[in-house]
């Protein structure tokens, strides 16, 4: 078997693993770039007639595999012609064992990821079944005592009863969006999702926390992506309900959602004049169940962020924030145009 | 066994202040305990004691994981605070965290004189004033 028939193969397990988990996409394709960087620096040897340049070799690479993504895992003809007419130089084969090498690493990552997804759908199972039932046995006969017994109670012991209902309830919501934080993208599709009628309707949905707070939501006109619509919705949702929360005691909250074009994603972001976040904490907030500020200043269970993470690098994007304590903050994050592309390989 | 003069207990979990306070009463430890809720409010208590330059508490048990200033960046400030002055309060940790990664960086802090899994009892107490606090 040639080198560049196992580059060919690898590709095709690629293709062939993409299709069957779109969920890993953005990370296969951060792993290609990195093979791009590798063959850039190539480009120095002299060519002459029966050798390649490294520039056509990367081309002849680069073409490889969008044919290979495009005609599916049967065509192997292209490349044997390919194969016949480029001798390959020296230093153009160690390329082609590099891309081998990182291909191997690739498929160790890609059991290691396989592997976690199985742990974690095993830890929801755990989660919603095993932990659960006993939770139950402790809120209900903890109720039960407060119906029927609460009278004999010293004022210690009612005390005491409180604690456990409110701990057993928090448990129980704890387990509850732990859950659904692990089934996020999980047997979805991809479709077509325009943003502006997200936020029309999230406008809607809000609006009780909108007017109570005088806050004022400005929007630019926003693209359609191609993306998971409940998943997206759920973003803009979470990052306009926290510039709802966090925002400043004395002035009313005004958010400004717009968004750019780059070269590879749509760049949003949806900015806020609230309280910010110190720079330490900037990376904290994205973490599950991390909380800045205590159950009575600001309710919640510190969830909301790390569904946004989640959300955004299911769609192989990216998301940070810019701010400085006391002088709101900015959420960026990007939806990458090649989302689905990818995913329908 | 030897009465202290004053217990910080820095945790954000309401419930669980008061069953440490209850059981350093029981226990009949200490005179006062001050509760603190975030590692903010229990450096700012400490820098309140020696700006009033009144006694630091002679004891302080830190949660490790809380919103705000977590025990970490707690005992980051910590570090910081004159050396003359913090030799004064014992620190020791008082968490839930399972994780033995937080058990050995604990035990690499000077400032960190011992940490206790939760729930705290009566007979991790006694070891406590045992172990630090003979006469």
């Amino acid at each position: 078997m040639t080198v560049d028939r196992i580059l060919l193969n690898v590709f095709l397990q690629r293709s062939l693993y993409l299709r069957n988990h779109p969920e890993i996409a953005g990370q296969i394709k951060f792993k290609f770039s990195v093979q791009e960087n590798k063959l850039q620096p190539l480009k120095t040897s002299a060519p002459n007639e029966s050798s390649v340049s490294d520039s056509d070799f990367l081309d002849v690479v680069l073409e490889q595999l969008r044919l290979i993504a495009s005609r599916g895992e049967e065509d192997t003809s292209i490349h044997d012609d390919k194969a016949s007419t480029f001798a390959y130089s020296e230093k153009q084969m160690s390329v082609l064992k590099a891309l081998q090498n990182l291909e191997g690493d690739q498929k160790k990552r890609i059991e290691e990821i396989d592997n976690k997804n199985k742990e974690l759908m095993h830890f929801s199972y755990i989660a919603s079944h095993d932990l659960q039932e006993p939770l139950r046995t402790i809120t209900s006969f903890s109720k039960l005592l407060a119906l029927e017994s609460k009278r004999e109670l010293s004022e210690d012991g009612k005390e005491y009863l409180d604690f456990i209902v409110q701990a057993a309830d928090r448990m129980k919501l704890l387990i509850q969006e732990l859950l659904d934080y692990s089934r996020i993208g999980k047997n979805k599709s991809l479709s077509m999702v325009d943003c502006n009628f997200i936020i029309e309707h999230l406008s809607v949905d809000l609006a009780a926390i909108i007017s109570s707070k005088g806050a004022t939501i400005e929007v630019g006109d926003l693209p359609e992506v191609e993306g998971f619509f409940l998943e997206i919705r759920q973003l803009f949702q979470n990052l306009i309900s926290n510039a709802l929360k966090f925002s400043s005691p004395e002035v009313p909250p005004v958010i400004r959602i717009g968004v750019e074009k780059t070269a590879e994603a749509w760049l949003f972001h949806v900015a806020d004049n609230g309280i910010g976040i110190a720079d330490k904490h900037k990376e904290r907030i994205f973490q599950i169940f991390q909380r800045l500020h205590h159950k009575r200043e600001y309710e919640g269970s510190g969830i909301g962020l790390a569904y946004c993470k989640k959300i955004v690098e299911l769609h192989g994007g990216k998301i940070w924030v810019e701010s400085e304590l006391n002088k709101g903050a900015v959420f960026y994050f990007t939806i990458p145009f090649e989302v689905a592309q990818i995913k329908s390989v | 066994m030897k009465k202290l003069n004053c217990i910080l207990l820095i945790d954000d979990d309401e419930p669980t202040n008061f069953w440490n306070e209850r059981l350093i009463e029981k226990s009949n430890c200490a005179e006062t305990v001050v509760i603190c809720e975030d590692g903010k409010e229990g450096l700012d208590y400490i820098n309140s004691c020696i700006e009033n330059q009144e006694p630091l508490p002679d004891l302080i048990f830190l949660d490790l994981n809380m919103p705000g200033m977590n025990g970490w960046e707690f005992l980051e400030e910590y570090k910081t605070l004159d050396e003359s002055l913090k030799d004064n309060p014992l620190l020791i940790m008082l968490t839930t965290s399972l994780n033995p990664d937080d058990q050995e960086r604990m035990e690499q802090m000077n400032e960190v004189s011992g940490f206790i899994n939760k729930p705290f009892s009566i007979e991790a107490m006694k070891e406590v004033l045992n172990k630090h606090f003979q006469d």
